[in-house]
């Protein structure tokens, strides 16, 4: 299973990172400009600078809200459809975790986004074989 | 009749399995059109066309042997796929520096 996932333990109360991540103000001046409001259901864009393959908006909806713990977006923007889930967990009265987690990668760029996220192809022109051996045991494994 | 490739960009060319397929065997050896129907088990037609779809991105090239085209695959397209993960995951290391900062100075004011 590939995905991006990131984690930090920040010394400031758990329901100081649960506000910075779910408050529209908070989440547009670290993440991007949103409009964002924390009820399930709800669907709201983020945007960015675009780049290649990307118009620089993101298209999101809140999937779950579990307060002041987890939190989880669907998350499509440039070529592919992706999960992202916010957790905080409490260490102690001013000392939290934060975990941070994207996957799914659906979408056309899908399988290939997997397998770049493993960190295979980042050495790709020398490895013509290597790829063509991927494509063949991605192909039998559909 | 072939019709004209529906292919936009690296992502798009790459995400249908028979292109993928024809990828594969252009890795090990350049092919022509023949080698290619024979190993994938479609049309000739159909071949063609995903060649073309391709071709339109930059991921196959072709030179002339006599009057056929022998194909070649070349891999810098892809470079665009590596490319979006990464900058998605350099995305999201410089916005988690700013949480970091934001949750300091949020912390502050509350005269913490």
């Amino acid at each position: 299973m590939s995905k991006i996932y990131r984690t930090g333990d920040f010394d400031v109360p758990a329901a100081t990172l649960w506000r910075a991540l779910t408050d529209s103000e908070l989440l547009a001046v670290w993440l991007m400009p949103n409009d964002f409001r924390p009820e399930v259901g709800h669907r709201f864009t983020m945007t960015t600078d675009p780049a290649p393959m990307f118009d620089g908006t993101v298209h999101l909806e809140v999937l779950e809200l579990d307060p002041p713990h987890q939190m989880r977006w669907s998350w499509t923007g440039g070529p592919i459809d992706t999960i992202v889930t916010f957790t905080v967990t409490e260490l102690g009265p001013r000392s939290c975790r934060f975990e941070f987690l994207q996957e799914g990668f659906h979408g056309p760029g899908a399988e290939f986004a997997r397998f770049f996220l493993k960190g295979g192809w980042r050495k790709l022109s020398p490895l013509l074989r290597a790829i063509a051996t991927t494509l063949d045991v991605m192909e039998r494994n559909k | 009749m072939v019709r004209p490739p529906a292919v936009l960009d690296t992502f798009s060319a790459i995400g249908h399995p028979r292109r993928r397929a024809i990828m594969s065997l252009l890795a090990t050896e350049d092919k022509v059109v023949s080698d290619l129907v024979a190993a994938v088990g479609v049309s000739q037609s159909a071949v063609s066309e995903h060649l073309a779809a391709l071709r339109s991105v930059g991921l196959v090239t072709y030179r002339k042997r006599g009057r056929e085209r022998l194909y070649r695959l070349d891999t810098a397209p892809l470079r665009d796929v590596t490319d979006w993960i990464s900058t998605l995951e350099a995305f999201w290391d410089e916005r988690f520096d700013r949480l970091g900062r934001l949750l300091e100075t949020i912390d502050e004011e509350n005269g913490q």
